[in-house]
């Protein structure tokens, strides 16, 4: 009999840099929570980390890691999945990092459907660099970059997220670490891309989104019988934010993934295929 | 005039969506199956429909490499190519045009008296036949044909062999298409023209372009995945690994831009596929930063820059070498990685094969530099020898050698510098792959003696691959010659030929080819220096970047360089008239 896994099978030797009191300590304890709950050793999981404090998470939870370029962590994990259809692959990254830096792959991964878990650190500011505007950040907001206040609309990225055709997209807070660790569970057994945009405060840097500031808004849509599966409902659920911010799963539908359509992809995966017995001679011919 | 048999130049221009590139392929492949050599080039400007386009195939009894200006048959889709191209063209040569299309006066022919008007009713004939507009083509191809006093048998079986696939009665349209070309010239133009082809037995040959071989090298070498985004002259690496996905089991991705693409190849390295990667210089410039996250987690990963005039977009259909230093130091960093410049098809090949290995073997970036020449020009060929480069995995650790261990020390010193690696789901094998310097577990590391030990195990590697390369210079022609071109990548193939003009000139040449620019041949390049009685440098860029760096390895300078930069290929002719003025 195999024991069950724990929420410290996951730990490294690193103890977090994050600031006391950071939204950081609650995702990663809900990540480290759900890779417990779903039986996953860590050297059956690969995680893909961005570049910024979500991305320092690297060092502090025990498995395959991949601590790659700012912004550049999906286009990798997309890579490795695609390589390995049998890996189960996560993302951890943040705010500027997935949704500024990496807009552009965020938008095609929603479009792909590769079978991987994207969680982003939205804490609507920069931290690693010190406190500059991200693109979740409210309009008007003061920040380092942008003194008088951000003159940039802020990015919905749920939104964003059901418009390009995600098919599981969901959003969580730092300070509810049950539910968050139960949305991880669901977004990786979902078949398909899963997004969860976790709201975090910014302890050193937002003094606007704080803790208190998102206790007061944040409401389970299971408490008003949401449909997950009414894309418009959804979408409508989405665009909520001031004074109620929607947290749980918005929007979910089941299609077929990037590897199912594919069929080369079939059997084997590709990086344990044998490649030495290729023949490619009839090719050759068909030049001549 | 006395007559000449198997050696001629064609030519065919016409509007952008003419199809002519098709028929100048179907015309080598005829030509390489009759025993000759061919070496084709398109010109084309930057337009789907419309513009200029120009595609020329030269025939030679010898094996050739690439074309000069001189033209024997030229067919002229519209009345642009006649007045572009009547000036290359040779005495007694022929025009193959469409009498109902275009009218041909002596002030288009620029005076000239002495060329022959063959006038085919190229679309009436494909009509009448039951084909399209656009199977002029294959009207005038037959008509070539006929010119030449070729047999049509052959081209029949191309015909078979090309569109068998698509069903017999595509076949037979072709072949009854192409006949009416040919019967036509026959009846109303018999037997005048000087030029013919008698064709001859051989073994099988190809007509291959550079990116063809280097999609058949990656195959070869075990590819299993390739990411890409659209850019001319790299897509058709792309498009043809995408068209042969199905048969060889392999992912050949569109990415949504280069960033990703490069990405995508270094995630299915890391777990555990030979991937790669390619474009031309603007996406390569996108993908520097992917090229240090390989090199910093020692990923293997192959990326393939067909080079195009920069900067920017610059000429975006055209030729030139002028990204040679920016690949050698491109991203931020000091680092190693392998830099092959292939001069023709087959290095094409064989290199790219080991590019993969290379690369699987010693943990290190390799990038393959091509250029528009031979990414899109095809050569006769010999068959590719599929054996050149071994089959061989490496660079991996096995389970067994670390279980019972809870981390993996992937970044452990070792004295070769290659630390063995697990890929992600094996078991004992957890590990972190880190952007940021690392200790041997892959955690953020920044004292002062973890950094040196990891910058010189990551510069080790390149010492270790050392003794697996193939010969990083290559000497074509005879030793001790008057004059020694040095030269890289496509140029080789300019200057081969050039060679081959230069000894019927009188004049002893050699050429001094640098196929491996990274880890650069310091030795052997001193070595051939010092035997060499005069050299030049000839590349396709304005500052003379070889030269620049083989000053800065070996202290030496070409004597005289021959530098072009018009978009344009080097001409034989200009290597030649260069080095004759010399004497």
């Amino acid at each position: 009999m195999t024991t069950p896994l724990k929420n410290t099978d996951f730990n490294t030797t690193h103890f977090p840099t994050w600031c006391p009191g950071c939204g950081d300590f609650g995702i990663w304890t809900a990540l480290k929570n759900a890779l417990a709950a779903l039986e996953m050793k860590p050297s059956n999981v690969l995680i893909v980390y961005g570049i910024g404090c979500s991305g320092n998470m690297s060092s502090f939870i025990k498995s395959y890691g991949f601590h790659g370029l700012h912004g550049r962590a999906l286009p990798a994990a997309i890579g490795a999945k695609l390589a390995n259809k049998n890996l189960k692959v996560i993302v951890v990254g943040g705010d500027g990092d997935g949704y500024g830096e990496g807009g552009n792959h965020f938008i095609h991964a929603l479009r792909g459907n590769v079978d991987i878990t994207y969680i982003v650190h939205d804490n609507q500011v920069y931290g690693l660099t010190k406190g500059q505007m991200a693109p979740t950040t409210e309009l008007g907001q003061p920040t380092s970059s942008t003194p008088e206040g951000t003159v940039d609309q802020a990015l919905n990225p749920v939104a964003l997220a059901i418009a390009a055709g995600g098919s599981f997209v969901s959003q969580g807070f730092a300070g509810d670490v049950g539910q968050l660790t139960q949305l991880i569970v669901d977004a990786v057994k979902h078949p398909g891309f899963s997004h969860v945009n976790v709201l975090q405060p910014c302890v050193t840097f937002n003094h606007h989104n704080t803790f208190s500031w998102f206790f007061k808004r944040v409401y389970k849509v299971e408490s008003v019988q949401h449909d997950f599966s009414n894309k418009y409902e959804a979408f409508a659920r989405a665009l909520e934010w001031g004074d109620k911010i929607p947290t749980g799963l918005l929007y979910r539908e089941i299609r077929p993934t990037w590897v199912d359509r594919v069929h080369e992809l079939d059997g084997e995966p590709l990086a344990t295929r044998r490649i030495d017995t290729i023949d490619i001679s009839k090719t050759l011919q068909s030049f001549t | 005039m006395k007559p000449t048999v198997n050696k001629f130049t064609w030519k065919i221009g016409g509007a952008a969506g003419n199809g002519i590139m098709v028929t100048g392929a179907m015309l080598a492949k005829y030509v390489t199956r009759a025993g000759l050599w061919s070496v084709d080039y398109s010109e084309y400007p930057s337009l789907i429909r419309g513009g200029h386009n120009v595609q020329v195939v030269q025939v030679d009894d010898e094996q050739i490499f690439s074309h000069d200006q001189g033209n024997e048959i030229l067919v002229a889709l519209n009345e642009d190519t006649v007045r572009k191209h009547v000036a290359e063209m040779s005495s007694q040569g022929a025009i193959i045009f469409d009498p109902d299309r275009l009218t041909i006066n002596d002030a288009m022919l620029g005076g000239r008296k002495d060329i022959q008007l063959v006038p085919v009713p190229l679309v009436k004939l494909a009509l009448q036949e039951g084909g399209k507009d656009l199977m002029q083509n294959t009207v005038a191809l037959g008509a070539t044909l006929a010119l030449l006093d070729a047999p049509m048998d052959l081209m029949d079986e191309i015909f078979k062999d090309t569109f068998g696939e698509k069903g017999d009665a595509v076949v037979q349209l072709n072949q009854k298409i192409c006949k009416a070309g040919y019967a036509h010239v026959r009846e109303q133009h018999p037997a005048k023209f000087p030029w013919s082809i008698m064709p001859k037995p051989q073994e099988p040959r190809m007509v291959i372009d550079g990116n063809s071989a280097i999609a058949l090298g990656f195959l070869q070498g075990g590819l299993t995945f390739y990411s890409a985004y659209p850019m001319t002259p790299a897509s058709s690496i792309l498009t043809t690994l995408a068209e042969l996905a199905p048969k060889y089991n392999i992912v050949a991705k569109h990415a949504e831009d280069e960033i990703a693409a490069v990405n995508n190849a270094i995630g299915a390295s890391f777990a555990g596929s030979r991937a790669a990667c390619g474009t031309s210089g603007g996406g390569f410039s996108l993908m520097v930063e992917g090229l240090g996250l390989a090199a910093i987690t020692e990923t293997p990963l192959v990326i393939v820059n067909a080079q195009r005039p920069g900067p920017a977009t610059g000429l975006p259909t055209w030729t030139e070498q002028g990204d040679l230093r920016f690949v050698m130091h491109a991203s931020q960093g000091d680092f190693p990685r392998i830099v092959v410049a292939p001069g023709d098809p087959t290095q094409a090949f064989t290199e790219s094969a080991r590019a993969l290995q290379l690369a699987e073997h010693y943990h290190l970036p390799v990038i393959i530099l091509t250029d528009k020449y031979l990414a899109e020009g095809h050569w006769s060929t010999p068959l590719f020898d599929r054996g050149a480069v071994p089959m061989q995995r490496g660079g991996f650790v096995a389970p067994h050698e670390h279980q019972g261990k809870d981390w993996y020390g992937r970044y452990a010193d070792t004295p070769s510098g290659v630390t063995p690696r697990p890929v992600p789901g094996q078991a004992g094998g957890v590990f972190l792959a880190n952007s940021d310097e690392h200790d041997q577990y892959g955690f953020a590391d920044e004292t002062a003696v973890n950094r040196l030990m990891q910058v010189a195990k990551r510069n080790r590697k390149l010492e270790s691959a050392l003794p697996h390369l193939p010969p990083r210079t290559i000497l074509w022609g005879e030793p001790g010659a008057d004059v020694t071109l040095v030269t890289w990548g496509s140029t080789t193939i300019s200057c081969r030929e050039a060679l081959r003009k230069l000894r019927t000139a009188g004049v002893t040449a050699n050429i001094l080819q640098i196929l491996y620019i990274l880890p650069f041949p310091t030795e052997e390049v001193t070595k051939a220096f010092a035997s060499a009685k005069r050299t030049i440098l000839v590349e396709t860029n304005s500052s003379g970047q070889l030269g620049s760096v083989i000053a800065g390895y070996t202290g030496k300078r070409c004597d005289h360089q021959l530098l072009k930069f018009d978009g344009r290929p080097f001409w034989p002719e200009d290597i030649v008239s260069f080095v004759t003025s010399l004497h």
